[in-house]
């Protein structure tokens, strides 16, 4: 009996020493640079104002603490409910063959959030479509909306995507062969699932639900709306009013954003516990798993029609009749729809430069995050150092704070007087900071791709005699492809519907895609700000359809 | 291959079905009416200046549209390039804030009277008398100069008449059982205009008074919620009847375009939002500056904030056809410095009475 080899690889740690310390050197300038700048005014204050440190020992903050855990819990439970079963289905059964579903999955996605919530407050206010169409159960429906969990519900819709993909992703590089052995060894489904499927999943969901968390967390829209009306105060709803309401406290904006990017440095400590063990599959080729549902078949249709009701029909119902319509105080009827508006958007003088720039500022920087991306990935993958955690934490940041709070301390840091040269007023100024927030997404998906690479692959390839380019280039980079097409995808997606960064951080007169909308629905012009939504959605749907066929093509040479 | 035809089929009968449907006018919708010429002898009639070169940066918290009318007859007739940022309040006075130790702004034009006198307490802006400065009204100027309300709006009771045929005449009227749930109000939270009626109404009527009144408005089912926009939208689509402190340039804009809205400016009195205008300190484009606020102050100016349903604040232009020109609205007894004092304590003390059930 030979004692096995520990897998221990010291040349390839050798070969990623000059690139770990040149990527921490990146986020150091892009991220905590940034961050510090802003978070340092709670304790120096700011332009006459104090430190506002005294302020975070007030105990009704400790409610406002524990309503932003509560409500980050409620929306990973949610999302988790939406996103779990369609990620097995969609991976594991013959559901995947209609490659429909993954369009349609992605499409609470691509909706701005406000156009989402605002579509939702239609469809649930007095006299609104819920209660045209289901009477009393409308009503029920509204109330139920107005709650914390119905704030979670309409949250984690929005969000669920992007756990879906980490979770399909990564169960598509299950073997078959995990799973076969325990049905042939008479194994129930009950036991498959929570002896085989649940624990090899486990690291994989929690790089999902730490982004889900954190993001709920900071998130504006829905909390900051929906939560003033039902008395319902977090932590983002006291930095917004910081930050946006006269007067203005940027030293208390800092301290509570302080808190939430403790909360987030918190959840990424236990996320990196909880990821800490590697389960080796053995570096065979593998098989994708197929399990056949029987007469389940109908729950699983079934649960991808609630689903798509949910987060799809209802809030488009609203959003398309609000595009059509002429008159809002005049009921609905074919007199008063109309398709103009979609033409009238797309004149040059309206929103179609916004468009283009949006969606040219999204491409470039997408690219430029799934680059960074990879590198971040493949530098913390299986490293324990203190370089390699603090760049993984420093990709996870920039998702902690409110988008405000980051944009703030972009400013403060790009603009300040002793900077020699900055990009500030340009549009790299943009491109950079839209890297920065597409990192945190981009950087799990592709280390989700990564953790389902056994490394025995890559020391077949080292003892075949690949250097480390052939290696990365011919064994790493295609295996993670998955991970990068799904991230770069995301990254994209949240371009084209960003708001904060592309409101305060853009060059002087250069429209984008969401400041324009939203001014739209200032001015008044409902139908134009819900058509250009339309038409981002759609566009964006296109760009998504064209990367799920590729993505499709390169799964089948895969898996067969 | 037969799904996916049905499914382009099934579109394709729906569009030409819905083809046949209503069709918008372009100008009605998407342009403001063109702004009154002024006349031929006006003493604020303008006239461009020579020899202008160069840039100007605008910060803007007022309607794209005005704002966009502005700037283009501005860099027609002067050859300047002006790069406008344009965003809500809160976001302009954010990254006004963040800059402030190395501006990049010139001149700021806002939408509320508090942020700008903040900031010429602070010492940040230029004081200057601009073009037409004799004939302004006087209450919207600022101490020493330092800022000028250059248009105004008002606030009104909006009312949808596809919902109630009652229209109130005031406030108090809507603690009536007629208008039983059928108020909204917005959060004074999210709508500064909002809370200035509020400081008002305390200002010029006392406290005990104020508070009466809206502990009956709030047993009569009043709702507050939203800002000024999601406000005016709930009522216009019907969920409630009328909104108490409706901006009204919204509500005539609304109603130009054929909505069944009717404004009403309340009898016992309203207030009047200045918008005001001013040069930062340490603008770099000093000259090209001064010469966009008299452009603003002139005729011409002027008549475009009318145009898009704003209260000029020199006297002599009109405003727009529908709308009440200001010497025919009823003010409340306020102070624009008082009111912008006293904000955040009023603010507090009726999100406790209110809004924190």
């Amino acid at each position: 009996m030979t004692t096995p080899a520990a897998p221990v690889t010291p040349g390839r740690r050798r070969r990623v020493g000059d690139p770990s310390l040149g990527l921490l050197l990146l986020l150091l300038v892009g991220v905590a640079a940034p961050l510090i700048a802003v978070l340092v005014r709670a304790v120096t204050g700011y332009d006459g104002q104090p430190s506002a440190l005294g302020e975070l020992a007030d105990p009704s903050n400790l409610r406002i603490l524990t309503n932003t855990v509560l409500l980050g819990a409620m929306v990973v439970v949610f999302s988790t409910l939406l996103a779990a079963p369609l990620a097995f289905l969609m991976s594991w059964t013959t559901m995947r063959e209609h490659r429909w579903i993954d369009v349609a999955i992605m499409i609470p996605f691509m909706t701005p959030p406000y156009v989402a919530s605002l579509a939702w407050l239609d469809f649930t206010r007095a006299g609104g479509l819920a209660e045209q169409l289901f009477g009393s159960v409308g009503r029920l429906i509204s109330d139920g909306i107005h709650t914390p969990a119905g704030m979670a519900l309409i949250m984690a819709c929005e969000v669920f995507p992007f756990l879906y993909l980490i979770l399909r992703n990564y169960l598509d590089t299950l073997p078959a062969s995990s799973d076969e052995m325990a049905r042939i060894s008479g194994a129930s489904a009950w036991q498959r699932f929570s002896r085989i499927l649940a624990p090899l999943t486990t690291s994989s969901f929690s790089l999902g639900a730490l982004i889900v968390f954190i993001r709920a967390a900071g998130e504006f829209g829905a909390p900051v709306t929906i939560g003033n009306q039902i008395g319902f105060p977090v932590l983002v709803s006291k930095v917004y009013a910081d930050v946006t309401i006269d007067p203005l406290d940027f030293p208390s904006a800092a301290a509570f954003s302080s808190v939430l990017l403790a909360l987030g440095v918190t959840v990424w400590g236990a996320q990196q516990w909880i990821g800490r063990k590697q389960t080796p599959f053995g570096g065979r080729a593998s098989r994708r798993t197929t399990v056949s549902l029987g007469p389940a078949r109908i729950a699983g249709w079934a649960w991808f029609a609630a689903v798509a009701i949910l987060a799809i029909v209802i809030p488009y119902v609203s959003v398309l009749l609000g595009a059509m319509t002429m008159l809002r105080s005049q009921p609905l009827s074919l007199n008063n729809l109309t398709f103009d508006y979609f033409g009238i958007v797309l004149r040059p003088d309206g929103g179609l430069s916004a468009l283009l720039n949006s969606a040219g500022f999204s491409l470039v920087s997408a690219t430029l995050a799934t680059v960074l991306g990879v590198g971040v990935a493949l530098v913390v993958a299986k490293r324990r150092t203190t370089s390699a955690r603090a760049i993984d934490m420093l990709a996870v940041a920039p998702d902690t704070v409110p988008a405000i709070v980051l944009a703030i301390g972009f400013i403060f840091f790009w603009n300040a007087r002793w900077m020699p040269a900055t990009p500030y007023n340009t549009g790299w100024m943009l491109i950079i900071a839209y890297t920065i927030i597409f990192l945190p997404m981009v950087v799990q998906n592709v280390k989700s791709a990564r953790s389902g690479i056994d490394d025995r692959l890559l020391e077949a390839a080292t003892m075949s005699g690949a250097g480390a380019w052939a290696s990365f280039r011919r064994v790493t980079l295609p295996l993670l492809v998955p991970g990068i097409v799904s991230g770069w995808l995301l990254a994209f997606l949240i371009g084209i519907r960003e708001v904060v960064l592309s409101s305060l951080v853009r060059p002087a007169s250069m429209d984008l895609l969401s400041p324009w909308i939203i001014s739209e629905f200032d001015q008044g012009h409902r139908a134009e700000a819900m058509a250009m939504t339309v038409i981002g959605v759609a566009g964006s749907t296109i760009v998504l359809v064209a990367i799920e066929a590729w993505r499709r093509h390169q799964s089948e040479k895969r898996f067969g | 291959m037969i799904r996916p035809l049905i499914a382009v089929s099934g579109v394709a009968l729906t569009v030409m079905a819905l083809a046949g449907c209503g069709s918008v006018d372009a100008p009605a919708n998407a342009e403001a009416p063109t702004p009154a010429a002024p006349a031929a002898d006006s003493a604020i009639a303008w006239e461009a200046p020579e020899g202008l070169e160069g840039e100007l940066t605008i910060y803007s918290a007022n309607p794209q549209g005005l704002t966009d009318d502005l700037v283009k007859e501005f860099s027609d007739a002067t050859g300047v390039t002006v790069n406008v940022f344009t965003g809500e309040t809160g976001k302009i006075t954010a990254k006004l804030d963040a800059e402030w130790e190395n501006p990049q702004a010139d001149m700021v034009y806002l939408a509320s009277w508090a942020p700008a006198s903040k900031y010429a307490d602070a010492g940040r802006t230029l004081s200057y008398q601009p073009f037409g400065y004799d004939s302004i009204n006087p209450e919207w100027i600022g101490p020493d100069d330092a800022f000028i309300g250059r248009d105004g709006s008002a606030l009104a009771l909006v009312v949808n008449t596809n919902v109630t045929d009652q229209v109130p005449a005031d406030w108090a009227d809507l603690t009536d059982a007629v208008y039983k749930d059928q108020v909204i109000m917005p959060d004074p939270r999210e709508s500064g205009t909002a809370r200035d009626l509020i400081t008002a109404l305390v200002s010029s009527q006392g406290e005990d008074a104020t508070w009466e009144l809206f502990d009956d408005l709030f047993d009569n089912g009043m709702v507050v919620q939203g800002a000024n926009g999601p406000a005016l939208d709930d009522v216009t689509a019907g969920s409630h009847a009328v909104v108490l402190g409706g901006v009204d340039y919204s509500a005539y804009s609304a109603v130009d375009k054929g909505e069944a809205l009717q404004v009403v400016l309340p009898a016992s009195g309203t207030t009047v939002s200045p918008r005001p205008i001013f040069i930062l300190k340490d603008a770099q484009n000093v000259e090209n500056a001064k010469a966009f606020e008299d452009f603003m102050f002139s005729a011409e100016g002027q008549a475009i904030s009318a145009a898009n349903y704003m209260i000029p604040s020199q006297p002599e232009v009109a405003v727009a056809d529908g709308a009440q020109a200001l010497s025919d609205i009823t003010l409340l007894d306020y102070d624009l410095d008082d009111v912008a004092a006293n904000g955040a304590d009023v603010l507090d003390q009726f999100v406790e009475r209110y809004l924190n059930s």
